[in-house]
């Protein structure tokens, strides 16, 4: 139950601080609207108008985007039919088990990870209780959150490949002449045994990253901390994935049921902003919603040995 | 293995049907039945009547080698999981029950010729399928494939057309210039894609029912023979009156590929001269040739300066509305067209009814100096900064 009260907690925190989700919004919008009009820009005009139906928005003409981006790379080359809607998101979960991300999204990924970094900091502190000093935070432990997130990325990385491309390489070849449903069936194993041990290097560093920013020591005693923490209380910090997970699947099925027009049409552009830009800011409540949870979990149930 | 009696769900089909489906593919026995029935009545109803009393559906494993055509059977491969808007299943039965006419009853050593045919009349018996079960007029709607491709997605907001589908799916325009003829196996689809899309252009500039008779006629002949490329295109002109060796001849030969391109539309007012009431503009408007072969519309040389042929349909809109057509036989290398007006030309248009399918390039088809002002550029825009905002937010999840 200290899983369900640490989320009611953390809810309850992050509803106190509204701009904190409106900061990192910002932050995003900030980093992908420049691209976005770099790609506008690189866009040529339609050779024709793009059919539009009344009350609906524009039709996609496959034909234009597919001599678009016909030889394309980088940013134009990542226009395809996939950003359209619940796809985008699929298709970028895709991406990330298959380890398939363009290279300037991987670099614009660098720059989210230096900003993330400093923004633990304050964000952690915010939704602690007593709430510290947001600005304060951001700056004191930047680097060693910087550092503690780069270990934890290059750590959860290595061991998702490896396990990955051992279970891939070793078991996939000997079930690939199956039937497709026991394909999909052993596929899901063979994905799901790597992401575990992602999913357990990640919430580790999670709580690492609490430890680091509320006990104030150094990072391998946060790590030492994270881990003891996790190994302590294994089905809160599950419970608590599962529900974050759960949460996740619910704001993709609501956005998958309201990004089309019932009866059939293609949404007005207007429609398309709105509800991709609510899905987003959804996403980044959920997100810190999970942080602040594992903070009040971290808070309710850390030992003296854990905490410090 | 399922075997299941389809014969007379179609009162046209003339033949009976049956399905021997994998254990995993019978959930789509009644799409399978429906489009086999769909596909023998209206090859029936175009090419003749069916080389085969019983046609036997088999399916095999998605991504499996299709084993060869042979009488009465075919041999589809399926994936287990198939959204009902997606029309990709539908697509490969129609394409194997083509075959069962182009390719077994009529034995065509081209392989191109036979891939081709299939690749054009499917989408013909897509679309009414499409437009019988979601009452729009469509060949499929689109779908990707996550997770190796065992998952699929139908991207509910992208209905793709016959042609559109043939050119982007079949990777048409990746390689621009391919020659049918080529033995190289990994350029099949593309050479099935030329082929298509050539059909579709003959279709549209010389009409279904005309190019259904020289289908009809080139079945007549060369049933149970076999027919070669040229023997096709000798029927499709019988059967059309026409002589279509200057369309055929580059299609069947060689890495030929079309491109026509508006090169610039100027205007400007003419001082001192009136046009009615108002003053006189002069708009240019400069129409190039960019492909290595001309679309003339008639095989007969031109004489002297005289144009021969009149296949390129060039649009100019105005100002004030007005819309004039003009016609080009396609084979100079540029053509220039002067307009002294009381309205400028505001937009040029080449090919502006989409007939010369083949056109590797649309973009350049047309200039103007109005913005389009539907969004669709911005509509794309909008969607690739949500991808990307959610790709950072993915990523996110790791740090």
């Amino acid at each position: 139950m200290a899983a369900i009260s640490a989320l009611i907690t953390g809810g309850w925190r992050v509803c106190r601080t509204p701009w904190l989700p409106a900061m990192v919004y910002l932050l995003l919008l900030l980093v992908t609207v420049p691209l976005g009009i770099l790609v506008h820009l690189e866009l040529p005009e339609p050779s024709r108008p793009f059919a539009v139906e009344p009350g609906a928005g524009p039709i996609p003409d496959l034909d234009w985007l597919d001599e678009v981006t016909a030889h394309k790379r980088s940013l134009l080359g990542a226009l395809t039919p996939a950003v359209i809607g619940v796809a985008a998101p699929l298709s970028n979960i895709d991406r990330l088990l298959e380890g398939d991300t363009p290279t300037f999204a991987l670099l614009v990924s660098g720059v989210m990870l230096l900003a993330w970094a400093w923004l633990w900091g304050g964000i952690i502190a915010r939704v602690s209780s007593p709430p510290g000093k947001f600005l304060k935070a951001c700056n004191s432990s930047f680097i060693d959150v910087l550092s503690l997130n780069f270990g934890g990325l290059v750590l959860a990385l290595l061991v998702y490949g490896l396990l990955r491309l051992v279970l891939f390489s070793v078991i996939w070849p000997l079930v690939d002449e199956g039937q497709e449903s026991t394909l999909l069936i052993w596929r899901v194993v063979l994905t799901l045994l790597p992401l575990f041990a992602l999913v357990g290097v990640t919430v580790v560093f999670d709580y690492a990253r609490i430890a680091l920013v509320l006990n104030e020591v150094t990072v391998p005693a946060a790590i030492g901390m994270g881990a003891k923490f996790v190994r302590a209380y294994p089905w809160s910090v599950a419970l608590l994935v599962l529900v974050s997970t759960l949460l996740a699947v619910g704001l993709l099925t609501a956005y998958a049921a309201f990004e089309f027009i019932p009866g059939g049409s293609v949404p007005t552009v207007r429609r398309i902003i709105e509800l991709g830009q609510l899905y987003i800011l959804a996403r980044i409540v959920l997100r810190l919603w999970n942080a602040s949870a594992q903070v009040a979990l971290f808070e309710k149930l850390g030992t003296s040995e854990t905490r410090n | 293995m399922l075997l299941l009696l389809a014969g007379g769900a179609n009162p046209g089909a003339a033949a009976e049907t049956s399905l021997q489906l994998r254990p995993e593919h019978q959930r789509h026995s009644a799409r399978v039945s429906e489009a086999a029935n769909e596909a023998i009545a209206l090859c029936t109803e175009w090419f003749g009547a069916p080389p085969f009393e019983r046609l036997t559906v088999e399916s095999a494993p998605a991504g499996s080698q299709a084993a060869g055509d042979r009488p009465g059977h075919v041999v589809v491969p399926m994936h287990w999981l198939q959204p009902a808007r997606s029309l990709m299943l539908e697509a490969d039965v129609t394409r194997a029950v083509v075959r069962q006419w182009w390719g077994v009853g009529i034995v065509l050593p081209d392989r191109f010729l036979a891939d081709g045919i299939a690749e054009y009349a499917h989408t013909r018996m897509l679309e009414r399928i499409y437009d019988r079960r979601f009452q729009r007029e469509a060949y499929s709607t689109y779908e990707v494939r996550f997770f190796g491709g065992l998952l699929p997605w139908a991207i509910r907001a992208l209905r793709l057309d016959r042609a559109t589908a043939v050119v982007t799916l079949g990777e048409f325009r990746q390689i621009a210039d391919v020659d049918v003829r080529s033995a190289d196996s990994s350029l099949q689809r593309a050479q099935a894609a030329k082929i298509a899309t050539a059909l579709i252009t003959l279709e549209r500039y010389i009409g279904w029912p005309a190019l259904q008779r020289g289908f009809s006629l080139a079945a007549e002949r060369y049933r149970g023979k076999t027919m070669t490329a040229a023997d096709f295109a000798q029927a499709v002109s019988d059967a059309s009156d026409r002589d279509l060796s200057w369309f055929f001849t580059p299609v069947f030969n060689g890495p030929s590929h079309w491109d026509y391109a508006v090169e610039s539309l100027t205007t400007e007012a003419l001082a001192n001269t009136t046009c009615g009431s108002a003053q006189c503009v002069r708009s240019t408007v400069v129409v190039q040739r960019n492909g290595n072969t001309p679309f003339t519309g008639t095989s007969q040389e031109p004489a002297g300066s005289f144009q021969s042929g009149r296949a390129v349909e060039i649009e100019l809109q105005f100002a004030d509305g007005q819309v004039v057509s003009e016609r080009w036989d396609g084979r100079s290398e540029t053509r220039q067209l002067v307009y002294d007006a009381p309205s400028p030309v505001i937009r040029a248009t080449v090919d502006p009814r989409q007939v010369l399918a083949l056109d590797l390039r649309r973009l350049n088809n047309s200039r103007s100096t109005r913005v389009d002002a539907s969004g669709g550029k911005l509509s794309w825009t909008a969607r690739w900064t949500i991808w990307f905002q959610d790709l950072l937010m993915t990523h996110a999840v790791l740090y």
